[in-house]
């Protein structure tokens, strides 16, 4: 797999996602930090996606969620299901990874809002709560900036940090 | 209180609420003593004893209404655990948080045996069952409250 | 692959959280036996074929190294796979279970990694 941008790559930005079928297409979103890049992939239905979501909850702004819902684990989250299953996915086959979750802060600047680690707990316990259980994770560290390039036809998922690649 | 005590059991708890409950748990300020909580705001109290190098035990209060969430998050349901499963719920997380600081303030060589959970009726009648309490953390969860104490008693 | 699990702790709630995170595992799951201490384990254990065994260490009646010893003993049982579920922080402790064989998840565990040991103790492949 080659890092820089390629014709079929496809950006998916802050609070945005993409689910595609086109097994060439690779989805890539450049620099979490407390931010997560919440990845799908169905096997069967050739089918992967790719959440970029900032915060935890929407309780917070209601009326942001509803306008992008991406913005949020709590709503982006099953948004990037539903449309997983729009284009074929089935839950009992998905294979969900993610990445991100990082700390802001480090021992001389500490990070007040922890908006990595409730990123994180947010999302787990949606899964839980849901009955799906990670298949890996690339979470937490401080102050670390992390790119996923996951590719929509096999769901290999690479993860660039701090510029170091690897294969999650 | 002793810091060295205290840091460890911040930790136990913090990492027992996270993965336990998916609870995030924020160590909040001394402004209250655990046993001055209006009785009718506190969900339950339990406590864990153990005995091996160092004899004790923990106690574990939770407060705000926080408890049904405690067990329905371990559960994976939105809402609906019984009484009975919020009970054993707040026993497995006193259990969880003791076996997970023993190690943290005894080193991981010494073994402990651990009592299995004992409900009680409030946070004093748990400190006076079991002895002196030698740290005391807070923690504000979810519009709720935690307080956790670690009691030491001289060895047999 | 059927797999038959029992699973030994005497919470409740910890025992669904473990059942459940099996369940959500993708593990080709008959039976799910549970006990709330080693006696009852015993029991179960002597009426139904089990093919792996999830137990606490600290439990009232027997506990989870009484459990494993009788286990251990009985030939007829030298099949069941054996993780010990537990809070046990000692190294001490942990290496004398691990040196018969017993592998080991520590509370508070991730589904995950109930996911990934199980698998492993089983030698299943992580599609």
């Amino acid at each position: 797999m080659t890092l820089p941008v390629t014709a079929v790559d496809r950006v998916i930005g802050v609070a945005e996602m993409v689910v595609s079928d086109v097994a060439a297409e690779r989805l890539v979103t450049y620099a979490l930090g407390s931010c997560l890049g919440v990845c799908v992939h169905d096997p069967v239905a050739g089918v992967s996606g790719l959440l970029h979501v900032m915060l935890p909850s929407s309780d917070i702004d209601p009326q942001k969620a509803q306008r992008n819902p991406c913005m949020f684990v709590d709503t982006g989250v099953p948004e990037l299901f539903r449309a997983a299953y729009r284009a074929g996915a089935q839950k009992e086959r998905l294979i969900v990874k993610v990445v991100g979750g990082a700390s802001t802060g480090d021992f001389q600047e500490p990070d007040t809002f922890q908006v990595g680690k409730r990123n994180v707990l947010t999302l787990k316990k949606l899964l839980w709560k849901n009955g799906v259980i990670l298949r890996a994770e690339d979470v937490g560290g401080q102050r670390l900036s992390r790119t996923v390039f996951l590719q929509v036809g096999s769901g290999e998922v690479l993860v660039k940090t701090n510029g170091r690649e690897a294969t999650l | 209180m002793p810091e060295t005590l205290a840091a460890p059991l911040v930790e136990a708890s913090i990492q027992t609420f996270e993965q336990l409950a998916y609870f995030f748990a924020e160590s909040g300020p001394d402004d209250a003593a655990p046993d001055a909580i209006d009785p009718l705001q506190v969900d339950g109290v339990v406590s864990v004893a153990f005995c091996g190098l160092l004899c004790g035990g923990v106690v574990l209060q939770l407060a705000g209404g926080i408890l049904p969430a405690l067990a329905a998050n371990m559960l994976g349901l939105d809402d609906g655990a019984s009484a009975g499963e919020q009970q054993d719920a707040l026993g497995e997380a006193a259990n969880v948080i003791c076996g997970n600081v023993l190690p943290r303030i005894a080193g991981t060589a010494a073994v402990f045996t651990l009592g299995v959970p004992q409900r009680f009726e409030s946070w004093t009648a748990a400190v006076d069952a079991l002895g002196p309490v030698a740290a005391h953390v807070r923690f504000d969860i979810e519009g709720g409250r935690a307080d956790v104490a670690l009691v030491m008693r001289p060895t047999p | 692959m059927a797999l038959n699990v029992l699973v030994v702790d005497d919470s409740a709630v910890m025992r669904s959280m473990l059942i459940r995170t099996l369940r959500l595992s993708g593990l080709p799951l008959t039976n799910v036996y549970q006990a709330g201490d080693g006696a009852e384990a015993l029991s179960r254990l002597a009426d139904h074929d089990v093919d792996l065994a999830l137990i606490d260490i600290n439990m009232p009646v027997m506990n989870g190294e009484q459990l494993i010893d009788q286990v251990r003993a009985d030939g007829r049982l030298a099949g069941v796979a054996l993780i010990v579920v537990s809070t046990e922080g000692s190294e001490t402790r942990i290496g004398a279970l691990k040196a018969r064989g017993v592998s080991f998840i520590h509370k508070p565990f991730t589904p995950e990694q109930v996911r990934a040991t199980v698998l492993r103790v089983l030698g299943v492949a992580d599609a």
